[in-house]
């Protein structure tokens, strides 16, 4: 009678244990420091209020157009920049410099892409700060900019060129000769920790 | 399946088996206990998660829509500059021109907003034409064509629907002093007469008469330059960007039924009037 109940009871065990073993294998390859998780949810909401706020700023005290137009129109490029963007940090604009305090000095890494229509209509990217690829909780801010014909495009120290969007090779097109308005673009910021 | 029996040498005198089997089944107990409770903190996890994701918000964002009216309403505002500078030939070619660069901001920036899950629109309800006086030629003192003087600008359905009037003055063409030889901007209407006239008066003075006293006088204050301006809708004056407030200018009152808008001695000054 004991026998045939440690039987089963040892038998239940071996089965419980061959299954959580599988399932344990099966996740702990997924669990990395950088998964979602409880724990990672409220630095994931505090990020991205900080994130909208730095481009909402930036917006507001007119720093972030200028970062828009750090353009080197001979090389068809952001000044110094690889084709990739800045890789190894910001751009060193002052909206730039905003960025390096608000992310980079506190371990957070960021994105920062630029988003255009282009003739056909479609919806390109140009990366501005390409430094990696965000994690699984990444937060990400967006903002509308729209830029005018008359806008000047930036030498390397950030004062105005004098060769407007309307007679420079800009990565975006005019999208609107007639008018004053040259195009509509977006600024993505995507942050996360590292 | 292992055996749960002991093999032999235990003591004749107790019954060996039934106490190696309590033994085991203790551990096999214990170890299943284990394995439950860790269960049970997975599910519990799993639970907090699911209070967490259930509390958070359901994607309804009002930023995005804030935000983007914000920016149609920024864009209205340059579109109605560009083309009134650009396509200033008639209403109807102002209009078409309005909606066309309108409605290239709106596909453009509701592309981007698509992207993300948001459908926004912005559509031109409505125009209403305005009407504005301006001398193009900067050159030329505020006079008439033939070079006249004292000439009235526009009168009764010539002002309909004049937003602002605003005057470049360049202070070296002053006359000194409150005289009658100074530069005149008389606004007639039915609620009365407005004066402003500009002197220098060891500096330059806006003074500003309402049926023929003095209401307020105004100084302009520090600028760069020759040149400062007279915001008369906007009761301002000096510098375009620092800028002093000058209440009595305001003129024409809402209501009026036949204003004028009418200059004298204008010969020594170099005025430059747009209203728009």
């Amino acid at each position: 009678m004991d026998r045939g109940q440690a039987h089963t009871l040892e038998a239940i065990t071996a089965a419980m244990i061959l299954v959580s073993s599988l399932v344990f294998a099966l996740q702990v390859t997924a669990v990395t420091p950088l998964t979602g998780s409880t724990s990672s949810q409220h630095i994931e909401n505090q990020q991205g209020a900080v994130a909208e706020g730095v481009l909402a700023t930036a917006e507001e005290n007119g720093t972030l157009v200028p970062t828009l137009l750090y353009w080197n129109d001979s090389a068809g490029n952001w000044h110094g920049a690889t084709n990739d963007g800045y890789v190894r940090g910001p751009p060193p604009t002052r909206f730039g410099n905003v960025l390096e305090k608000a992310f980079l000095e506190r371990g957070i890494a960021f994105d920062l892409t630029l988003y255009y229509v282009d003739d056909a209509g479609d919806r390109q990217r140009e990366p501005i700060v390409d430094l990696g690829e965000p994690s699984d909780h990444a937060s990400t801010a967006r903002r509308l900019v729209t830029l005018s014909d008359g806008d000047q495009l930036r030498e390397p120290d950030e004062s105005r060129s004098g060769t407007t969007l309307e007679n420079a090779s800009y990565v975006v097109a005019d999208s609107d000769p007639e008018q004053s308005l040259y195009s509509v673009v977006e600024v993505e910021l995507v942050v996360w920790r590292i | 399946m292992a055996d749960l029996r002991r093999q032999s040498g235990g003591r004749s005198s107790e019954r060996p088996s039934e106490r190696v089997d309590r033994a085991q089944l203790l551990l096999v107990g214990a170890l299943a206990l284990a394995v439950l409770f860790v269960a049970l903190a997975l599910l519990l996890n799993t639970a907090i998660y699911t209070g967490n994701l259930a509390t958070r918000e359901a994607g309804v964002d009002s930023a995005g829509a804030i935000e983007y009216a914000s920016e149609a309403r920024t864009a209205g505002e340059d579109a109605i500059r560009s083309v009134n500078y650009r396509n200033n030939s008639s209403h109807s070619a102002l209009n078409t021109s309005l909606r066309s660069t309108l409605r290239i901001w709106d596909d453009a920036a509701a592309q981007h907003r698509a992207v993300v899950g948001d459908g926004a629109d912005v559509d031109l309800v409505g125009a209403t034409n305005g009407t504005r006086i301006q001398q193009d030629d900067v050159t030329q003192k505020f006079t008439t064509a033939g070079g006249v003087a004292n000439w009235t600008v526009a009168s009764d359905s010539d002002l309909s629907g004049l937003r602002s009037l605003r005057l470049t003055v360049d202070e070296t063409t002053l006359a000194s002093g409150p005289s009658d030889d100074a530069f005149h901007l008389n606004v007639a209407s039915d609620a009365g007469t407005r004066n402003i006239s500009v002197y220098d008066d060891s500096g330059p003075t806006v003074q500003v008469s309402e049926n023929g006293s003095v209401v307020d006088t105004c100084s302009p204050g520090s600028f760069p330059g020759d040149t400062f301006r007279i915001d008369v809708a906007n009761a301002s004056v000096g510098e375009s960007r620092v800028t002093k407030e000058c209440r009595h200018t305001r003129a024409s009152p809402a209501g009026d039924l036949s204003p004028t808008v009418r200059v004298e001695n204008q010969i020594r000054q170099r005025l430059h009037v747009g209203i728009e």
